[in-house]
């Protein structure tokens, strides 16, 4: 018979107080199922460490129930005693009478005999344990940036190093949006001047392989492992591998065709603000007429209604546009019509106020509508204090949010990845994992997870290199999770219910045997396929049903 | 001379726990410095994070425990950096670590020693809205759970007198009455400073009547009143223990005197109305704002779910709190949008005051050599806001400028990006 | 919506053929599967054919329902879909059955067409194979009446014996206004091309056959609820569940004829999963004061009862199988009723509808405390 060995914690008084230990070692040892029972005062610290390896090798147990306080607590630390003592670390089950049974009623008698119920659970439990071995595998610390604007370029730059190779693609130029800006905000310094700069420095690194001009046609694998087609701008597929995907695909500018009020489509001289910044990079700002306007008028928050978020750039984008204006030409009249302004920057007050300095309107309304009146554009609008008004002017910007690129959806789908309820990438945590997916390995950096700023994006870029330098050191293997799921060939039906199920897309259908299959790099063991597999086929390897039952008819007994 | 490849990081709060956690999973040595009993930041003061309204303690504690089992970051609790030479890729660091009295390696945290403590002293993570022992631990479930002794207020220290009530009740023999400050001088190739922020002291603003009336509460008095783990177990009560059937809710607390949107209280604020209407069957909650900024998405969603809910949010100005009557009402006179004057009576008001750096951040921009911006906060470069002037300094979270947690956290890990990156051979 | 009223030629079943015999000249179809009679008369089966000569011995709607049709198909599509178009002429809890099974991609569905026919139940297998020229009158007299104590009991109180709940291309209505026609009524837009191609312009009001559903449908819900009220005393605490599945045998033929019942290896017949040892027997029997064997014959009910609750379409095979007569299939049909009414599912009413395992609804927790009274 396979030797058991237990052992009592007293966890000084919490344990040895409220539990009665002394007549749980005489049932367990009437029960004559394990091979010795042990008591000690708190196993957890070095002198009780030491003593279970010495213990359990003495006593050449083979499997170790330990009863204390919650895995939580001490579970890592006794399996790395049952290393130490040249077990394996899973032959191992920590059964949790502290928090369970000592602290939960000051009732001795219960306290015991629930402890008492609990370690015989555990130890017919730990008899059907399987010595589950650590999985490592080779990984390739190279990187895949999809989007080449400044954020992948910056995600780029950040990636390369001695021993990393970065691949960024892009479907155009380099630069991506930012190649239509005159100016940045706050600092007010020439776009193009920077965007330059930075497109050098990629160019410098020899690390970094730019992709113009081309488009990922697929990515297939996962964490450490992913194959990249691309179609390269001479239409020839090449093919790359690397261990991580950084998507930075960015978002466009919405565009108000639907909202009849502001004019867009049906006035000349209405533009949205990206339309209007491609014209400052022109430097060349008239109406429709061939004159230089008299005054402009920037209407804030268009569509923010529909689209159900604040873009947060707009504000102080409009503001960089305004004076932009201002400073070109002379004696225009600037207004800003805004709802709420949104600042969320230690340097925005300052820019604002600087702004207004510069004799720009700020105007805050509560409805607008842009009309003509005999060949006049008209702005009528109404105050939060209800007072309505009109004000000609000769052209009108609309500063407009940001929606998500539509190639988000494709990227999504290729990498299982969820899109949010704007159709953003949604991001594994909105706190915690903010660059992070439910696909190991795959990031979102930049507009593509969410409206941006410049900065903002490039440090998510910065954020993304982080998490690859971190957990794709090159030279290391990959430690895969040890207590993962699997499928029973013979039991599986493959209705894929678990495919669904799984939220790391570590199951997927093998469509020659039609039954599904566990991606062990992907599988986090979280026991979702386990539970949810109407055949039984998807089993969890540290909670066989075995293992549970064998738990359970102790607990009920 | 060869490069030294670990990594210091300088608070551990959110920023500093991310940026230790990334620079351990490369492989890298991290010393991981403290400067309060417990570690965790501001963020475990939350009972629940907006939108989604998860509970923070148990979003951070995975973290944390990570941090506490890892065995490449070396978290010294009550510890300050004394003084810093040398330059990227080899620095050394002078560090001074407080005598905590209690053993971090004995100690099991059975919290057997707080009882028979004779003194009796202000919370101060609580806001001092309760007491706590001379041997405490800042809160129910604060990491490491090892309390620590204040020698300022034990008897031994400030009477100099022989109780040793605390060390008979542990069982464990874990009380070191002659634990000793220590210094200590380690080595490493890159600094990430992530000492957070606090919130302004709103006094100087004497319209609020913070400081002044009882029921004037700053944002992290009642994000603790409505923590299940603080002074009233999650009881939103004013100050005589009454519920309260209104509450004022002030936005912008001291904006414009500062200069700067700080960017989260908007939010905060509309959890705070979430709370209350929560818990609060009846409450009748009233927003005071004076810009809504409301960024990010999700959170324009959450800020209209609330308001439906039965906030009254009121565009105002010139706002002024006075007391109402006799008793511990109040009374908020203000400006609406129509530039009518109003007022409405509430039994509570909550201000929220601006962010600032955490107090001694400009000492320790002169110990790390690189500059403060305008507002006290870490200067970084432009579109690099985790660089410092000085190489091989990073900055992460808060003490760059207000921000929201996704913020702090990719800063951190742009921060560890760049600490990894110039320790590379 | 509008159908096309034909008159009967000779009878019922050979209506129907005319039908489908005019769908697979025009081509619409490569085969068809439909029931047929076995050449001992005694009963029927499923067959796949494409010549038309063998249509002669088909009958649309035979009697009996010793296969259940989804099972059927689950053997043809198993594999994968079929490269050949196929018609499946079947009974409305059939085809309910299959689309449920295609949800668990154990049908395929594409190139597949169905044809359903108002079902007056099938008579009890057992019965018809004693006598089957007395059961083919019997069945006629069925066909009159709508319920008969000579039908299984689960299709005396079926309600989804029309069309309504049952996605199928093309309906045949035969609950007449007159005895000597039938209605056709396209149900999808395939349907609708289907008899457009045999150029029947479905133009006819069917308000009197609706009218004729409705009072049928009246009189089988007050049977089914007459019946569940009785169930739900006899399914009431252990003791009573004990007594209904007493006569249990524990052959598991309501698992094997079940059209749905999934698992390739059932548990409570794998090799080493339930087995425990002796020592675990004495206490239960210790504890209890004696223990049944064979053990877990109520477990095995359970868990049958767990896995198909939701997907159970009250097709009655279950009982019709069982040797003991055990009534299970109402005891399913009870059960599965009330799980059914909770996640707001009728299984196989609608092919894009998720299963309710794959679903997560926030409100379905509230539910479940506001059902504690909390």
């Amino acid at each position: 018979m396979v030797k058991i060995g237990l052992y009592l914690c007293e966890c000084g008084p919490n344990i040895a107080e409220a539990i009665n230990l002394d007549k749980i070692a005489e049932q367990i040892k009437k029960d004559n199922k394990v091979a010795g029972i042990e008591q000690h005062k708190l196993l957890c610290s070095e002198d009780g460490k030491k003593f279970l390896v010495e213990s359990i090798k003495k006593n050449e147990f083979e499997r170790i129930v330990i009863a204390a306080c919650s895995p939580k607590q001490h579970e890592t630390t006794f399996m790395e005693v049952m290393s130490s003592s040249d077990l394996n670390p899973y032959m191992f089950q920590l059964v949790n009478i502290r928090e369970q049974c000592a602290w939960m009623t000051p009732d001795k008698e219960a306290a015991t005999s629930k402890a008492l119920r609990s370690i015989r659970a555990a130890i017919n439990r730990v008899r059907h344990h399987d010595a589950l071995q650590q999985k490592e595998i080779d990984c390739n610390p190279d990187v895949i940036v999809v989007g080449g604007g400044i954020t992948g370029i910056e995600a780029a730059l950040r990636t390369a190093q001695k021993n990393r190779k970065v691949y960024l693609i892009e479907e155009q130029k380099l630069g991506g949006r930012l190649r239509e800006y005159g100016l940045l905000f706050p600092t007010m310094q020439p776009a193009q001047e920077f965007l330059n700069k930075k497109i050098t420095e990629v160019k410098n690194t020899g690390q970094i392989r730019v992709f113009e001009n081309s488009k990922v046609k697929e990515i297939l694998g996962f964490f450490g492992n992913f194959v990249a087609t691309i179609e390269n701008k001479d239409r020839e597929e090449i093919e790359v591998n690397a261990g991580s995907v950084i998507l930075a695909i960015g978002a466009n500018p919405f565009i108000p065709t639907g909202l009849a009020k502001y004019g867009y489509g049906t006035f000349d001289d209405v533009y949205t603000a990206a339309e209007f910044e491609k014209m400052t990079s022109s430097n060349n700002i008239t109406t429709k007429s061939g004159n230089p306007p008299k005054s402009v008028a920037i209407i804030h928050c268009v569509g923010r209604k529909r689209l159900g978020y604040c873009s947060k750039v707009c504000c102080t984008n409009s503001m960089k546009i305004a004076r932009y204006i201002k400073e070109k030409l002379n004696g225009v009249k600037v207004i800003q019509f805004y709802k709420n302004l949104c600042l969320p920057d230690k340097k925005y007050d300052e820019f604002y106020k600087k702004t207004k300095e510069k004799g720009i309107e700020f105007l805050r309304f509560s409805d607008i509508e842009v009309t003509k009146e005999a060949n006049q554009m008209m702005l009528k609008y109404k105050q939060e204090n209800d007072n309505e008004d009109a004000l000609p002017v000769d052209m009108v910007v609309l500063s407009t949010g940001l929606i998500p690129n539509p190639k988000t959806e494709d990227f999504a789908q290729m990498l299982n990845i969820p899109v949010d309820e704007y159709g953003f990438f949604k991001e594994e945590h909105m706190k915690l994992g903010p660059i992070s997916t439910i696909t190991e390995g795959v990031f979102i950096a930049g507009c593509a997870q969410g409206p941006h700023s410049i900065n903002d994006s490039m440090v998510q870029a910065g954020a993304a290199a982080g998490k690859i330098l971190s957990s794709l050191v090159p030279g290391r293997r990959l430690q895969l999770e040890t207590k993962t799921s699997y499928v029973s060939e013979t039991m599986c039906i493959g209705c894929g219910v678990c495919v669904d199920i799984c939220a790391y897309g570590a199951l997927t259908i093998d469509e020659s045997k039609r039954i599904s299959v566990v991606n062990e790099v992907l599988c986090r063991g979280c026991g979702n396929c386990a539970s949810a597999c109407p055949s039984g086929a998807a089993r969890h390897r540290h909670f066989t049903t075995k293992q549970i039952t064998q738990e359970m008819i102790e607990i009920l007994k | 001379m060869a490069k030294n490849r670990d990594i210091l990081v300088i608070g551990a709060g959110l920023a500093g726990i991310e940026a230790s956690l990334l620079s351990a999973q490369a492989g890298r040595k991290v010393y991981l410095i403290e400067q309060a009993s417990y570690f965790g930041g501001a963020a475990i003061k939350s009972e629940e994070v907006c939108p989604n309204m998860e509970c923070a303690t148990c979003m951070l504690a995975p973290k944390q425990s990570d941090i506490l089992e890892n065995k490449n970051i070396e978290l010294m609790t009550l510890s300050k950096v004394t003084n810093i030479s040398g330059e990227s890729g080899n620095f050394t660091v002078k560090i001074i670590k407080r005598a905590r009295y209690v053993s971090l390696v004995d100690c099991i945290g059975c919290g057997a020693c707080f009882e028979p403590c004779p003194v009796s002293m202000d919370n101060e993570f609580e806001e001092n809205m309760s007491k706590q022992k001379a041997i405490y631990l800042a809160c129910a479930g604060a990491l490491p759970n090892v309390p620590a002794i204040d020698m300022e207020y034990c008897l031994r220290g400030k009477k100099q007198e022989e109780c040793t009530a605390c060390k008979e009740a542990c069982m464990f023999d874990a009380i070191i009455y002659d634990d000793k400050d220590e210094e200590i001088e380690i080595r490493v190739g890159a600094i990430i400073t992530a000492t957070g922020f606090k919130l302004n002291d709103s006094k100087q603003f004497k319209q609020y009547g913070y400081g002044e009336f009882e029921n004037v509460f700053n944002a992290f008095e009642f994000e603790r009143l409505r923590a299940s783990n603080g002074p009233t177990s999650g009881i939103i009560q004013s100050r005589d223990g009454k519920e309260p059937k209104s509450i004022g809710l002030i936005h912008c607390v001291g904006r414009d005197n500062r200069g700067y949107c700080s960017q989260v209280c908007c939010m905060y604020l509309t959890k705070f109305a979430h709370y209350a209407l929560d818990i609060l069957p009846g409450v009748k909650v009233y927003q005071f704002y004076k810009e809504l900024s409301i960024p990010e998405k999700g959170n324009q969603k959450f800020y209209h779910e609330v308001k439906e809910k039965g906030v009254k949010s009121i565009r105002a100005k010139e706002i002024e709190i006075i007391k109402n009557g006799n008793g511990a009402g109040l009374k908020i006179n203000y400006q609406n949008e129509k530039a009518e004057k109003e007022s409405v009576d509430v039994d509570m008001v909550v201000l929220a005051p601006y962010v600032e750096p955490f107090p001694g951040t400009d000492e320790l921009g002169k110990l790390l050599g690189i500059e403060l911006g305008n507002f006290g906060f870490f200067k970084t470069a432009e579109f690099d806001s985790v660089s410092t002037i000085r190489p091989g300094i990073f900055v992460a979270g808060c003490a760059q400028g207000p921000k929201f947690m996704q913020h702090v956290t990719t800063q951190a890990q742009a921060a560890a990006a760049r600490a990894l990156n110039i320790t590379e051979d | 919506m509008k159908g096309k009223i034909i008159p009967l030629k000779d009878n019922l079943n050979n209506t129907i053929k005319e039908v489908i015999k005019s769908l697979l000249e025009k081509g619409c179809f490569d085969a068809i599967l439909v029931p047929n009679r076995v050449p001992s008369g005694e009963s029927f089966t499923y067959l796949l054919i494409n010549d038309q000569d063998f249509l002669e011995s088909c009958t649309p709607l035979p009697p009996i329902m010793p296969i259940q049709g989804a099972r059927a198909l689950r053997n043809l599509t198993r594999r994968g879909k079929t490269s050949l178009k196929v018609l499946c002429v079947m009974r409305p809890c059939e085809i309910r059955a299959a689309i449920e099974l295609s949800k668990l991609r154990q049908v395929e569905l594409e190139n597949i067409s169905f044809m359903s026919i108002d079902c007056p139940g099938a008579l009890v297998t057992k019965d018809y194979i004693d006598k089957p020229k007395d059961s083919d009158i019997l069945y006629e007299e069925v066909l009159d009446q709508w319920t008969s104590e000579h039908l299984r009991p689960t299709c005396n109180t079926c309600v989804n014996f029309s069309y309504e709940n049952t996605p199928s291309d093309i309906h045949i209505g035969i609950i007449g206004q007159q005895k000597n026609h039938i209605l056709l009524l396209p149900i999808s837009d395939k349907g609708n091309a289907l008899l457009g191609k045999i150029d029947i312009q479905c133009s006819d009001e069917i308000s009197s056959w609706q009218t004729n559903v409705k009072e049928i449908l009246q009189k089988k819900t007050d049977q089914r609820n007459n019946s569940f009220s009785e169930l739900q005393n006899k399914t009431a605490g252990a003791e009573n569940l004990d007594n209904l599945f007493s006569d249990c045998i524990n052959c598991h033929n309501c698992m094997r004829v079940c059209p749905i019942c999934y698992c390739r290896q059932c548990f409570f017949e794998s090799s080493d999963e339930v087995r425990i040892e002796a020592e675990n027997y004495f206490i239960k029997a210790q504890n209890k004061g004696g223990i049944k064997f064979p053990a877990n014959t109520i477990l095995f009910h359970l868990g049958r009862i767990s896995h198909m609750a939701l997907s159970c379409v009250n097709c009655g095979a279950c009982e019709d199988g069982c040797p003991m007569d055990v009534p299970v299939a109402q005891i399913f049909s009870y059960i599965g009723d009330t799980v059914q009414k909770m996640f707001d599912y009728i299984p196989g009413k609608d092919r894009n509808e998720p299963i309710p395992i794959l679903t997560y609804k926030e409100d379905e927790l509230h539910e479940y405390e506001d059902s504690k009274g909390q």
